[in-house]
């Protein structure tokens, strides 16, 4: 029964495709909303829990953080996003569902924390559709906006921990996607005709993501014992990007080459740190950053930040636990300044979250989290938004391709 | 209920419930001006570059068919009944009358029309006759007259009659390997007016074109009179010389002179859409020749296909109509897109097909280079290209 459903999210679950109406407006710029969570126990956490080493998720923003894993673990997730926004006289609700990720991690040598991951992850998000109006030269028009489409991240990558107190990783990660954006012009008269215009952009590029993890003092200080420090690193690279315009007009259709840059993937890093305070309350926070202030997107950037603070109290392991007490509780919080800047202004969102780890089925778990994030003002010509994201996700950990190895 | 059954079962529930959205749609739209892109709006003219007039013999095969001389105009018509002969070897033809009923004209109204009926000797087909295969030696029987008119109709409209050979007709009647290929009537110099007679197929049985005969058997007890009016039949006009002013482009009905017209469309971005595009001619009313059955508007802007074959165009063209001081506007949004696509052989001009294949109307336009700039064909278009916001 397991393996059933794990044949069907690892192999069914990518292949859903974004689902019902649209997302943020604030996708119009740049390569959209991007997905920032390693795990969807990260998502509950307020985006923290890098430098968790204790193999119950699968953190594929975190090389390093593999090497706790002892299992084979399979995990996939599916994001659902609502997002409520308002210019201070209309408001509009907006949802859609997209794939959240999928991961496979296999421990090659428990001894040494070598673990091989695999994982598909959304990078990025845009989706949009936005009306707007106009009249110039006699004609009244709408343009209709919209867009679809964002970046993926098919990583590879292992993790070396010899020690309990160190440990690195290090993933190739493939970029890959499609932007779609589009422009219909819709005069308001039959006088006039309208037509369309698609720009599709296809990108892909190649960097790697690098990590280091320290996990207490091996007893020098016991005090400093439960606590891990992580950091994260990736060098910037280039999106090969080619691009192409559809344009559909009333009464024939052309098409023509675009000529774009290749897009800045921008550096990025991050540092976390967790403190064990019991062996069931764990506190997490985590910064991390992308310079996407020295991007060539072709709007006004700034560099992403996004702190994040989380709380869990693990589910209990003891045998005879009831299962209540063996689901995990998390909460957390979050500020995230994305990269956005709009009439001069940057969009920051500020968020809560919370979620649940439900075991099922052994050491097998269904995480819950939910996040209400609020960002942008009615002010200056903006929007703002109340969001509420909800991941389901799924972990199975099995022994399975799982090699021992032999006591000397 | 399993504790994880009930909680599925919650979490399934806020995942509906949270799904709720509305389609985006003007109305519940936000009003965000932060869109990374709007248009621009751009009205612009373009000036024709070149015009070319050229002449195209096409069969005409159209609701009237025109007669006669006027000015350098010359136009003959071919006609065939071709049913309705009970074919009898035993009579002789006592009379036989074609009766022709006009309808139009062209011409000094109050001038003579005079023609003479002669045999065609070769099969032909009113779909692809042409004048220069009418001219050809040997189409008809040029040195013998089988019948001739020569007359006026008093006003716009009328019947004409006149005799044809009986002889001739006897033929079309007796049975044998003969094949009769009609009669072709042709103007002579004292015409001074060409008139439109109604063709076959016209919706009223009483203009339609007849044969009557009648005939008596050889024993003479029997005498009898029949109709027939059922045939095919078309016209073929010519005029030489038609292209004198290389500032004006010409459209002549009826031959046919047709013209092309080239604009240069690089001042419009590729990518641009075309909102609204207006061709705008002005038509030298002194040298054209126009009937008083015919609008002033009656001509169609096509789209060539080909840049080096004149006669290749998209059918379905734009129907001129009254502009501002005196032009005439063509609808061109179609062409203009597809010039702005980057295919771009330029416009074709003919008459609109009620005329050009049922009249002898001659449009003279001011071309590319006329004396008066203002009067030269332009194109009036609106245009909308998008533009990164600031």
């Amino acid at each position: 029964m397991i393996r059933c459903i794990t044949l069907f999210l690892l192999f069914i679950v990518p292949l859903v495709p974004a689902t019902g109406g649209t997302g943020s407006n604030y996708t119009i710029f740049g390569v959209g909303d991007l997905r920032l969570a390693g795990s969807p126990r990260s998502s509950a956490l307020g985006y923290a829990g890098s430098v968790l080493r204790d193999g119950v998720a699968i953190n594929t923003g975190s090389p390093a953080s593999w090497s706790g894993i002892r299992e084979t673990t399979l995990e996939a997730s599916l994001l659902h996003e609502g997002f409520n926004a308002t210019d201070g006289t209309k408001s509009q609700s907006v949802s859609l569902t997209n794939f959240g990720g999928a991961a496979m991690a296999i421990p090659i040598s428990t001894k040494f924390g070598i673990v091989a991951v695999g994982s598909m992850r959304p990078y990025s998000n845009k989706d949009y559709n936005v009306f707007t109006t106009g009249s110039q030269q006699g004609m009244d028009y709408v343009l209709n906006h919209e867009g679809s489409g964002g970046l993926g991240n098919a990583q590879i990558g292992v993790s070396f921990g010899p020690f309990p107190f160190i440990a690195v990783g290090a993933s190739f990660n493939y970029i890959f996607g499609s932007l779609k954006s589009s422009r219909t012009l819709l005069p308001a008269s039959f006088e006039f005709d309208g037509g369309k215009t698609t720009s599709r952009t296809t990108t892909n590029a190649v960097n790697g993501t690098f990590g280091l993890m320290i996990n207490g003092t091996g007893g020098l200080v016991p005090l400093l014992d439960p606590l891990s420090v992580g950091f994260t690193f990736a060098p910037r690279s280039f999106l090969n990007a080619n691009a192409e315009l559809l344009y559909e007009f009333t009464s024939e259709a052309d098409t023509a080459a675009l000529s774009v840059s290749d897009i800045l993937l921008p550096l990025s890093y991050g540092i976390g740190a967790s403190y064990r305070v019991t062996p069931r309350w764990l506190v997490v926070a985590d910064y991390y950053t992308q310079q996407w202030g020295t991007s060539n997107l072709g709007v006004e950037t700034r560099d992403a930040r996004l702190f994040g603070v989380g709380i869990e109290r693990s589910g209990a392991t003891t045998p005879g636990a009831s299962w209540v007490d063996r689901i995990a509780l998390r909460v957390g919080a979050f500020r995230h300044e994305t990269y956005y800047i709009v009439n001069g202004e940057g969009i920051t969102e500020m968020g809560l979250t919370g979620g649940l780890g439900v075991p099922f089925s052994g050491e097998s778990r269904l995480t819950f989290s939910f996040e209400y994030g609020d960002r942008g003002s009615t002010g200056n010509n903006l929007i703002r938004e109340k969001i509420l994201r909800f991941t389901l996700g799924i972990t199975i950990r099995e022994l399975w391709f799982l090699t021992f190895d032999e006591e000397i | 209920m399993k504790p994880i059954s009930r909680f599925l079962l919650i979490i399934v529930s806020c995942f509906l419930f949270g799904s709720c959205s509305e389609d985006p749609n003007l109305l519940n739209s936000l009003d965000t001006r932060f869109t990374d892109i709007d248009i621009e709006v751009i009205v612009d003219t373009l000036e024709a570059v070149s015009s070319h007039s050229f002449r195209q013999y096409i069969p005409m095969n159209g609701v009237y068919n025109m007669l006669g001389i006027t000015g350098g105009h010359q136009a003959i018509l071919a006609m065939q009944f071709t049913q309705g002969f009970s074919q009898r070897d035993t009579v002789e033809v006592l009379s036989a009358q074609v009766r022709l009923r006009g309808v139009t004209w062209i011409g000094d109204s109050t001038g003579m029309l005079m023609f003479n009926a002669h045999k065609i000797l070769r099969p032909w087909n009113s779909l692809s006759v042409t004048w220069d295969s009418v001219q050809s030696a040997g189409f008809y029987e040029e040195s013998v007259i089988r019948g001739t008119y020569s007359g006026s109709l008093k006003s716009d409209t009328g019947f004409v009659t006149f005799d044809l050979d009986t002889a001739m007709v006897r033929q079309w009647i007796r049975p044998s390997t003969f094949t009769q290929n009609g009669i072709v009537l042709v103007p002579t110099t004292g015409s001074s007016l060409a008139r439109g007679f109604t063709a076959f197929g016209v919706d009223s049985v009483q203009y339609v074109p007849t044969l009557t005969v009648i005939a008596r058997n050889l024993s003479g007890t029997v005498t009898d009179t029949t109709e027939f009016t059922i045939g095919n039949d078309t016209f073929l006009g010519n005029i030489d010389n038609l292209i004198t002013d290389p500032a004006r482009f010409y459209v002549q009905s009826g031959v046919v002179y047709r013209s092309t017209l080239m604009f240069d469309a690089s001042p419009i971005p590729r990518g641009a859409i075309v909102n609204q595009a207006d061709l705008i001619l002005h038509l030298d009313r002194t040298a054209s020749k126009l009937s008083r059955f015919s609008g002033d508007t009656l001509q169609a802007v096509h789209i060539r296909t080909s840049t080096t074959d004149s006669s290749k165009f998209e059918t379905e063209g734009a129907i001129g109509k009254g502009g501002d001081n005196g032009s005439t506007v063509y609808e061109l949004r179609h062409p203009v897109q597809l010039w702005v696509n980057g295919i771009n052989n330029g416009l074709l001009i003919r008459s609109s097909s009620l005329l050009e294949f049922s009249a002898l109307d001659q449009f003279v336009f001011h071309g590319p280079t006329s004396s008066d700039t203002a009067l030269r064909p332009k194109v009036r278009v609106m245009y909308s290209i998008e533009r990164r916001r600031q």
